[in-house]
C-alpha cells in the first residue's frame, strides 16, 4: 500500500460502549505503528454521547435515557452532546498527523469537513462546512464532527444524519427551549435537517458511505481499500472495554446540573421582541446554548441559526466581541434589530434568576 | 526570550518538544509544566480543561491533563514521571489563561519528579529548543503564531 492508501473497515452496528472501547483500541494501534490509516464507519443502537469534557447530568435527561433503554456513554472527542440511533452514520478517520495536510487543528477540521461535504453532495444535496466543525445544507447542520490529537495519532469523526427522531432527541437532551412542544420540534428543524428530509426519503447506507468516500478521494487524494477489523485493533480491545465500562469513565466529569442553569431573557426593541434561552456553565462562565426566538424579522434568516452556533461555549466576556465580529463579517438586514441586541438580551439572561 | 515563527519559546524553560510541552524546575525540587505557545497557536481558543488529580503518579509521556479547543481534545504530556502536587483551579475556572498566559499564570499542572535527572536528559531547552521547534513547525506545515 502506498502513503495515500487507506483501508476502510466498517465495524457495523454496535453497542456505544463498543464503539467508543474501538476508538481508544484504534488510537492505540494507530500509536504504536501497527495499523494503516483508517477511514471507520460505525452505527449505534440508540445512545447517547456527551463529548470528552461533558457532565451527563447536565447534558443529559439521565432518567429518560434509563427509561427508554437510551445507553449513555462519553466520547473520546471534543464538542456537545448528541444522540445516536441506527439511522446516523458515523465515520472516522484514525491516523498519523503526517497523513493529513499541515496547519493548525481548526484547518485540519476545515479540510476534513470539507471532503465530507463534497462526499455528500454527491447524494444530491448541497452540503457545506460551516465553521467551526459542521456541515450543512443552506443553514441547517446534517453533520457535526469533533476529534482528538494524541501526540501524533488524529481520531476525527463525524456523524451524518440520515433520519433524525426530532421528539426523542429533545427529551434525552438538555436543550434550551421553552417547553417541548410542536413548536420546539419545528424550531429544530429549522437548525437541523437528514437526508430524508431533504431528499424524501433515506439512501441506503451503502451510497452514503461511497459517496463520503468518494469525497475524500476527491479532496484529499485517498484511495481507499476495504479491510476486516485489524488485528493489531481487536487485541487491544478487551483493555479499552474495560476502560470505558469502568465507572470512573463516565463519572469523569460529574458536576451537577445546578451548575449549568437554564435562564432566559426578553428584551422590547424598536426591530421587534427578543428572547434569548441560554444554557450557562457557572463555573466557567461560559455560554453553552443559545437560542433566540420572538418577534422579529432578520434577512436572512439562517443569520440567527449562525449566531447561536457562533455564541456557543464561548466565555461570557467575549460575548460582546463575537457578537459585534460576527455581524461585522456578513451582510444581513435585522429591520431595526441591532446587533448590540442580541448582546444584551443574552446578557440579560446570563444575569437572571434561573 | 527566544521566538520561533513568531511563537515566544521561552529559552530558560526545558521542553518536550514532540509533545510540545514546557518544564520549569522549582526551587523546591517540584515541576511546573504547561503547553507551549505553539501547541497554543495549533489548538486555538482552548474552552476546557481536566487535569489528574493531586496524588496521582504519572509516567511520563503520559496524560497530566486534557484540553479541549473548537472540539478538538489533546492529552498534555507530562515530560517527567511524578505525582502531581496541584492543578491549576483558575484555568478550570477559565481555560483562556492557557492562550493568555501559557508560561504564567496558564500552567498545567505541578509534579514531584521520580527521577528528574534521568528524565530531563530527554528534554531541550535554549537553542536547541529554538532548533527543534524550528524544525517541528517545518515538519507541521505551521504559518506562524
Amino acid at each position: 500500500m502506498s502513503a495515500a492508501d487507506w483501508v476502510v473497515v466498517d465495524t457495523g452496528l454496535r453497542p456505544a460502549h463498543e464503539h467508543m472501547a474501538l476508538d481508544m483500541a484504534f488510537m492505540a494501534a494507530c500509536a504504536a505503528g501497527e495499523i494503516a490509516n483508517c477511514f471507520r464507519f460505525l452505527r449505534f443502537e440508540p445512545s447517547a454521547l456527551v463529548g470528552f469534557h461533558q457532565s451527563p447530568e447536565q447534558e443529559l435527561n439521565l432518567a429518560y435515557c434509563t427509561e427508554h433503554g437510551i445507553a449513555v456513554q462519553r466520547r473520546l472527542t471534543g464538542g456537545g452532546a448528541i444522540i445516536f440511533d441506527p439511522q446516523q452514520l458515523g465515520w472516522e478517520l484514525v491516523c498519523r498527523r503526517s497523513a493529513l495536510p499541515g496547519g493548525d487543528m481548526s484547518s485540519m477540521a476545515r479540510i476534513i469537513c470539507e471532503a465530507a461535504a463534497r462526499g455528500l453532495g454527491h447524494l444530491g444535496i448541497d452540503a457545506q462546512f460551516r465553521p467551526r466543525n459542521d456541515i450543512e445544507v443552506e443553514g441547517r447542520k446534517i453533520s457535526g464532527t469533533g476529534g482528538i490529537m494524541d501526540g501524533e495519532v488524529v481520531l476525527f469523526q463525524g456523524t451524518v444524519l440520515l433520519d433524525l427522531d426530532i421528539a426523542t432527541m429533545l427529551r434525552v437532551l438538555r436543550v434550551p427551549a421553552e417547553k417541548l412542544d410542536a413548536h420546539a420540534i419545528a424550531s429544530v428543524g429549522e437548525r437541523v435537517t437528514s437526508l430524508r428530509h431533504l431528499l424524501g426519503e433515506a439512501p441506503g447506507l451503502a451510497a452514503v458511505e461511497d459517496a463520503l468516500l468518494q469525497g475524500f478521494t476527491e479532496h484529499l487524494g485517498m484511495r481507499f481499500v476495504p479491510a476486516p477489523l485489524p488485528q493489531a485493533v481487536a487485541e487491544r480491545l478487551p483493555a479499552a472495554l474495560a476502560e470505558v465500562t469502568a465507572p470512573e469513565w463516565l463519572g469523569m466529569q460529574g458536576r451537577g446540573r445546578e451548575w449549568m442553569p437554564q435562564k432566559s431573557a426578553v428584551l422590547r426593541v424598536p426591530g421587534g421582541t427578543l428572547r434569548a434561552e441560554i444554557l450557562l456553565d457557572q463555573f466557567g462562565n461560559r455560554l453553552r446554548q443559545v437560542h433566540f426566538s420572538g418577534d422579529y424579522f432578520v434577512q436572512p434568516r439562517r443569520a440567527v441559526v449562525d449566531l447561536e452556533a457562533a455564541l456557543r461555549n464561548i466565555h461570557l466576556d467575549d460575548l460582546r466581541n463575537v457578537v459585534q465580529a460576527f455581524f461585522v463579517e456578513r451582510e444581513w438586514d435585522g429591520f431595526g434589530l441591532l446587533p448590540e441586541n442580541f448582546a444584551d438580551v443574552v446578557q440579560r439572561a446570563a444575569e437572571a434568576q434561573s | 526570550m527566544g521566538t520561533v515563527r513568531g511563537c515566544e519559546i521561552p529559552e530558560d524553560l526545558m521542553y518536550n518538544v514532540e509533545n510540545n510541552v514546557w518544564l520549569r524546575k522549582e526551587d523546591d525540587g517540584s515541576v511546573t509544566i504547561g503547553m507551549t505557545s505553539y501547541a497554543c497557536a495549533l489548538a486555538g481558543q482552548i474552552v476546557s480543561y481536566t487535569p489528574k488529580g493531586a496524588g496521582k503518579d504519572i509516567k511520563k509521556d503520559k496524560s497530566a491533563a486534557t484540553v479541549e479547543s473548537g472540539k478538538w481534545v489533546g492529552p498534555l504530556k507530562s515530560p517527567v514521571s511524578g505525582t502531581v502536587l496541584s492543578s491549576n483551579d483558575e484555568v478550570a475556572k477559565n481555560p483562556g489563561l492557557i492562550n493568555k498566559d501559557p508560561y504564567g499564570s496558564g500552567w498545567i499542572a505541578k509534579l514531584t519528579p521520580a527521577d528528574f535527572a534521568a528524565d530531563a536528559a530527554d528534554l531541550k531547552t535554549g537553542a536547541d529548543a529554538l532548533a527543534a521547534f524550528e524544525e517541528k513547525m517545518a515538519a507541521d506545515g505551521f504559518g506562524g503564531c
